[in-house]
């Protein structure tokens, strides 16, 4: 469903994003650890169409984004760290703007159902979403993805900021997607998160993916062990590798 | 897509406590100027007939004089002020509304109302067209200066461009979106003030009044388009709001209140107004100077001579005195108009500044063209004062003739009510918009410049924008 072939991303002199080779078939949900400028974000926007890719290229069920952005966008759902709604608007509404606008059109009752099928409420659907928590936020983005039956979801570090409540109820609603089928690419720093509702668990480090572990394999805390090797001690890349399946 | 961007637009615009604030100050603001407009040119207007009325009746009621003595005795030729001057007074409040239509003397028009206000002459300048001009910029960039950059901020922009939304779409949405807000804002200010400045008590002096509210309706439609897609394009230009606000609060300060004022203040000063009495002497010098002429004495005495066939003035069938006197006013005409040709030249050099400022002030360019259009401009208190110049000397020639042909060679000779009542009232009609078009080519061009200026700018801008929605 996404796939990413030696996809690079220059900003000047600095390489963002350096011949990266990954692909997320449906139903498995591939989370990325890295530290800041890792290029976990870099490679969701070249996806989004958000960045033009300096060479490689980046692929949604087939299409390359850069030949069909606006293509591409319609299989895609973006769940960033701060879902973006207008304050004057209900979640209701906000859900309803951002579907016409993807040319989906749904009855309020249908919006309201979708909203409380992501785990937003009645009431607080229909309430301003200015008084929104960051985990009300998040749902109302599961929602525009749920509306749009996108094939393929893209969150960056979406559980940033939740609290554990919420952090356990998006988690939730991620795996039941991953179990519709749907195919998940999710930039995180909580390697106990990815480890719990990831399939694969991809490592960045300055712009390169440096290993790929499928989580099941290995618990928690020897992810993290690898990963902080890769974060701390360049010399221990090779040796963490080794624990790579 | 458009429609729904448009929609959330006025949806959130409508709930927004800032705009609906805004909404109500600009009405607030509409209505006291409208007021204070419609009571000031209805003062003027009933001055206007009263003086008129007693100007004819004093005029009809002197008794029985020497005709000479009569045309110094003169009537004043009153400016009617037009009805669209309760929404643009224009120049009303500085110019002369009466002029001294004297025998030997082309009079500058007096009784300039701004010299009477005093302090409350600063209150006097709220109009409807002020607030237009001035005051609604301010609140198109306090509603629009988030339009890009707030939802930039936000994140929104991005989701938005998340649905395949295109640049061009983001910008006809967000430029619509703007429209239908200002006119939210706009139009109960523009209702409210329309109902009260047409119900003015004034003449319809202008000939093609119609036409000239379908020009400024125009003028002013796409001045707000200007205005807004300008603020829209700076909105779209800076990453954060607080930054767009900051540049266009700025951008107002400077465009709208300093250039203005700093334009006026170089246009005196590199093209100063004579004084009073300076002028007065030079108006003087020219009604005297077929006195002290004497070849041209002698020159009009000879043909005089010719003209009736005999060698002496006493011989003459005619009042020699007052044929002398016609000649000696026919002999000022040419210096009268070198006097006010040269103030003419002297107000196209200050408006020469003032039109060089308005490249980078827009208020100036509609302002020039907004007076134009309400008939309240200099060009139409130029030919409010020709015309009555040409109605001057008209009734003086009347009077003289009656003189010349009806005093002989009496010392004491008078004409009645029967002479006075031959003279008309001053009557003027002020000229057609388009006879006069040419006087605001270069501002119609400024603001057109500005108005395809700021679309293109608001283009440019939000496709950058759309583009770097990545950053």
């Amino acid at each position: 469903m996404l796939e990413a072939r030696n996809l690079t991303k220059k900003f000047d002199s600095l390489t963002a994003l350096d011949q990266l080779n990954l692909t997320v078939e449906t139903g498995d949900v591939v989370c990325l650890l890295g530290a800041n400028g890792a290029g976990k974000t870099t490679t969701i926007n070249l996806f989004l169409g958000f960045l033009e890719p300096s060479s490689g290229s980046a692929i949604v069920d087939g299409l390359v984004v850069a030949d069909a952005p606006l293509e591409t966008k319609k299989h895609l759902a973006y769940i960033p760290e701060q879902v973006a709604l207008y304050p004057q608007l209900s979640g209701v509404e906000n859900l309803d703007y951002f579907l016409r606008l993807s040319g989906i059109r749904k009855s309020r009752s249908q919006l309201i159902s979708i909203l409380s099928e992501a785990g937003l409420d009645e009431e607080a659907a229909g309430r301003r979403a200015s008084s929104y928590s960051k985990g009300m936020r998040q749902k109302v983005g599961i929602a525009i993805a749920l509306a749009k039956d996108a094939k393929a979801l893209l969150l960056d570090e979406p559980l940033s900021g939740l609290d554990p409540s919420a952090a356990n109820a998006l988690c939730g609603s991620l795996r039941q997607l991953r179990d519709e089928g749907r195919a998940i690419l999710m930039a995180t720093h909580d390697v106990f998160r990815a480890k719990e509702i990831g399939t694969r668990i991809g490592m960045m480090k300055a712009g390169k993916l440096v290993n790929t572990l499928t989580a099941a394999s290995l618990d928690a805390s020897e992810i993290e062990r690898i990963y902080l090797a890769h974060m701390h001690d360049d010399n221990l890349d090779d040796a963490a590798t080794g624990a790579a399946a | 897509m458009i429609s729904t961007v448009v929609g959330k637009e006025i949806k959130t615009y409508l709930r927004s406590g800032v705009f609906l604030s805004l909404a109500v100050a600009m009405v607030a603001l509409a209505v006291a100027a409208a007021a204070l407009s419609t009571q000031r040119i209805a003062t003027f207007e009933r001055e206007r007939i009263a003086a008129e009325a007693v100007d004819r009746d004093v005029w009809d009621g002197q008794g029985e004089r020497n005709p000479h003595a009569a045309a110094h005795f003169a009537r004043y030729a009153f400016k009617p002020v037009p009805r669209l001057a309760a929404f643009d007074p224009g120049v009303t409040d500085h110019a002369g509304i009466a002029l001294w239509m004297e025998a030997h003397y082309q009079n500058p028009a007096v009784f300039r109302r701004a010299e009477d206000l005093g302090d409350a002459g600063r209150m006097a300048n709220l109009s409807p067209a002020w607030i237009l001009q001035y005051a609604a910029p301010l609140f198109i960039f306090l509603i629009l200066f988030a339009a890009v950059a707030g939802e930039r901020e936000a994140g929104t922009l991005r989701q938005m461009a998340m649905t395949g939304l295109r640049p061009e779409a983001v910008f006809t949405a967000k430029l619509l979106g703007a429209g239908a807000g200002l006119a939210i804002i706009l139009a109960p200010a523009l209702i409210v003030s329309t109902l009260m400045t047409s119900n003015v008590q004034a003449e319809p002096v202008l000939p093609d009044g119609g036409a000239r509210i379908v020009g400024l309706s125009i003028i002013y439609i796409a001045y707000a388009a200007a205005i807004g897609a300008f603020a829209v394009g700076v909105s779209a230009f800076f990453e954060e709001k607080r930054n767009a606000l900051i540049a266009l609060v700025g951008f107002w300060a400077v465009s709208f209140m300093m250039v203005p004022r700093l334009a006026g203040s170089i246009a005196a000063t590199a093209y100063p107004q004579p004084d009073a009495s300076s002028l007065s002497k030079e108006l003087a010098d020219a009604a005297s100077a077929a006195r002290g002429d004497e070849a041209y004495q002698e020159e009009i005495r000879q043909a005089v001579l010719t003209e009736y066939g005999v060698e002496t003035v006493e011989e003459l069938p005619i009042n020699y005195g007052a044929y002398s006197l016609q000649k000696s006013e026919e002999y000022a005409h040419p210096l009268f108009e070198a006097i006010y040709a040269r103030l003419d030249a002297l107000h196209d050099g200050q408006e020469r500044i003032l039109k060089s400022a308005s490249m980078v002030s827009p208020a100036m360019a509609v302002q020039k063209l907004s007076a134009g259009l309400a008939g309240v401009d200099r060009i139409h208190q130029q030919a409010f004062t020709a015309a009555a110049e040409i109605h001057r000397r008209e009734t003086v020639k009347i009077l003289n003739d009656d003189l010349k042909l009806h005093g002989g060679g009496q010392q004491n000779y008078a004409a009645g009510e029967i002479l006075w009542r031959e003279i008309k009232d001053f009557t003027y009609t002020p000229p057609r918009y388009k006879d006069i078009a040419s006087n605001y080519a270069f501002s119609a061009f400024v603001f057109a410049f500005y108005l395809i200026g700021s679309f293109f700018f608001a283009a440019w801008s939000v496709k950058r924008a759309h583009q770097r929605i990545a950053s």
